[in-house]
């Protein structure tokens, strides 16, 4: 191959290459931007990932949907109507196979418990955080959960034709890497 | 080189050469351009990118707090903006294979710290499966382009990564794994026709091993037919060792050793009877891992007929590798006829291969035949109630068969020093 085909052929990857970081930067920040905001109860613990580095793990109050429909599937994928709640968190409005007029995240069947209970996997559980507040996080968390004026942790998402962007972490009332700082003095 | 290739235009516009002469020669020279002592410097360079790469995932991953999303976002691109500019300029400058496969290593690394970064940034959960197929895939045109081995290398040690991640950790099967392979046999089967250096090399030991590796992820519900398949892939790298150009060098022949140590290991598994009383109970194997086998049988039964050359002490491997599927087929109706077929296989293939090192003055097989018959009547303890005496009778008679046998090559190959020595 000449060395101006080469030369082509290069530019051609390089583009792809940059697109795919590009393509995951410009989805999200629509969603972050225009999608419509939800609260959704979290609890925080931290794992490790070799590449992106710690972050804390949410477990969703959200993930085990009842549901009349008895012939889904584990893998198959669904879609969640959301709604919110009295107190303005967000609750399961349905669990279908087709994409609602509504507000709605893309999710997955993970298992099914009974034939009226299915458990799902909400596509923003992972919140990356610095390397030494993630193990911190959930410690706070685990020492919050006990107290008396305990009000809900919760996850804020942006949320936009099925996409869903995880913004931040809420622990009393302000972002969980501020309420690891506050912890520390 | 690049002179040259322009005064070869030159000389044949003025008919001085004919253009058949000036491919030839602009040939020898993409095959002989590097100099001595290049070859080193390419794998301390490609070490050195591989090492400044994951330094930058590694920082990364830290998760600044401090910097804004558009800060992190540049920096997610920097890396691999000035890796890329760095590759552009070595393809245009016709720089070096150092050159190019540093500078390929580096986008390598910067194109996963960028995807990572903007993961991290917006909390994208992503399954690392994924992760790693969507980076092996995006930088396998690199391998072609920078004509980098060094690519070549770390396309093979991901793809392994990406399918033992989806697929022994998770129920998916990593087919992703065979496209990403295929992607890389061209040039794979290019540099063997071409060069004959170290890197090639170390393609013919770590594509076997990878196989190896991968292949369980693709046998989940196979049950013990998957030692049916291991086997005929394990028979399916030797035949592959035996062709040329792999038959030329067995220092440089993975696929002869790692499929023999294979064929070895799996043939020991088989010798416990718990195998064969599953065997018995298993049901019938699906049809896919029937036609999987048939093909990697057939397979090797092919590559077997162009065979050339290549040392006779691995020809017992494959040998065993052949008759197995015979006892296997008994074993569906009975488990202690296959149990003891196999153990005498085992045994068999033991002694021909001590007979072989001792043929051939090669201590190496020797040994390697000595150990196979050791493993096999140590793995015996655990599955025959035979007295600690016995047992420790028979210990103290492998231990000092493996000091007579040594001794007795070392006498005979003093009294006969002319002999050649193939060490596999």
């Amino acid at each position: 191959m000449k060395t101006k085909h080469l030369l082509i052929a290069f530019a051609v990857t390089a583009l792809i290459q940059l697109s795919v970081p590009a393509k995951m930067i410009y989805d999200c920040e629509i969603t972050a931007r225009q999608g419509t905001e939800y609260k959704f109860k979290a609890e925080p613990v931290d794992p490790n990932d070799p590449f992106r580095g710690k972050y804390i793990t949410l477990s969703f109050s959200m993930e085990n949907l009842t549901t009349k429909d008895t012939t889904w599937l584990a893998g198959e994928t669904a879609y969640i109507a959301l709604a919110k709640d009295s107190l303005g968190f967000a609750k399961a409005a349905g669990l279908s196979r087709k994409k609602p007029e509504t507000d709605y995240i893309t999710t997955e069947i993970f298992y099914k418990i009974t034939d009226t209970e299915v458990r799902v996997k909400l596509p923003f559980d992972r919140y990356y955080m610095e390397e030494s507040k993630a193990p911190e996080a959930e410690t706070a968390y685990g020492e919050y959960a006990g107290r008396q004026d305990y009000k809900p942790v919760y996850a804020l998402v942006g949320v936009k034709d099925g996409n869903a962007v995880l913004k931040d972490v809420i622990i009393d009332g302000m972002p969980i890497k501020d309420y690891v700082v506050k912890k520390r003095k | 080189m690049a002179s040259i290739i322009k005064e070869l235009n030159e000389l044949v516009a003025n008919n001085v050469i004919s253009p058949q002469t000036a491919r030839d020669i602009e040939g020898y020279y993409a095959i002989n351009k590097e100099p001595q002592g290049n070859g080193l410097l390419t794998i301390f360079g490609s070490l050195g990118a591989v090492l400044v790469g994951l330094g930058i995932i590694l920082i990364f991953a830290h998760n600044w707090d401090d910097f804004s999303i558009s800060t992190k976002t540049i920096l997610a691109f920097l890396p691999l903006v000035v890796s890329q500019g760095l590759a552009a300029f070595s393809i245009i400058k016709e720089k070096s294979s150092v050159w190019k496969n540093a500078s390929g290593v580096l986008v390598f690394f910067s194109v996963g710290a960028a995807i990572s970064l903007v993961a991290q940034i917006y909390n994208i959960p992503g399954n690392l499966g994924n992760f790693l197929f969507a980076w092996t895939l995006l930088c396998s045109p690199l391998i072609y382009l920078l004509r980098s081995n060094a690519v070549a290398v770390l396309h093979i040690v991901f793809a392994t990564y990406f399918a033992t991640e989806a697929g022994y950790f998770n129920p998916h099967q990593p087919w992703g794994y065979i496209l990403l392979i295929a992607l890389l046999l061209p040039y794979y089967l290019q540099q063997l026709k071409q060069e004959r250096n170290n890197t090639t090399a170390a393609l013919n030991w770590l594509l076997p091993l990878s196989g190896l590796i991968v292949l369980g992820s693709f046998l989940d519900g196979a049950g013990t037919f998957g030692f049916l398949i291991y086997l005929a892939f394990a028979g399916l790298l030797q035949s592959i060792g035996f062709i040329p150009p792999f038959s030329d060098e067995p220092r440089k022949n993975g696929y002869l050793t790692l499929g023999g140590l294979s064929i070895a290991i799996i043939l020991i598994m088989a010798s416990f009877r718990w195998v064969w009383r599953e065997v018995v109970t298993d049901a019938v194997p699906g049809i896919p891992f029937i036609i999987a086998w048939l093909m990697l049988y057939g397979a090797g039964i092919y590559f077997s007929f162009l065979r050339k050359g290549a040392p006779k002490s691995f020809e017992p491997f494959r040998t065993a590798a052949f008759i197995f599927p015979v006892i296997y087929l008994i074993g569906n109706f009975n488990s202690l006829v296959p149990s003891i077929l196999t153990n005498l296989l085992v045994l068999a293939l033991g002694i021909s291969i001590i007979r072989a090192g001792v043929a051939r003055f090669d201590f190496a097989t020797l040994n390697f035949g000595l150990t196979i018959t050791a493993v096999l009547i140590a793995c015996r303890f655990f599955d025959v109630n035979m007295s600690f005496v016995v047992r420790g009778l028979l210990f103290i008679g492998v231990g000092v068969g493996f000091f007579l046998t040594n001794y007795f090559l070392i006498q005979k190959k003093k009294s006969n020093p002319k002999t050649t020595n193939y060490e596999n």
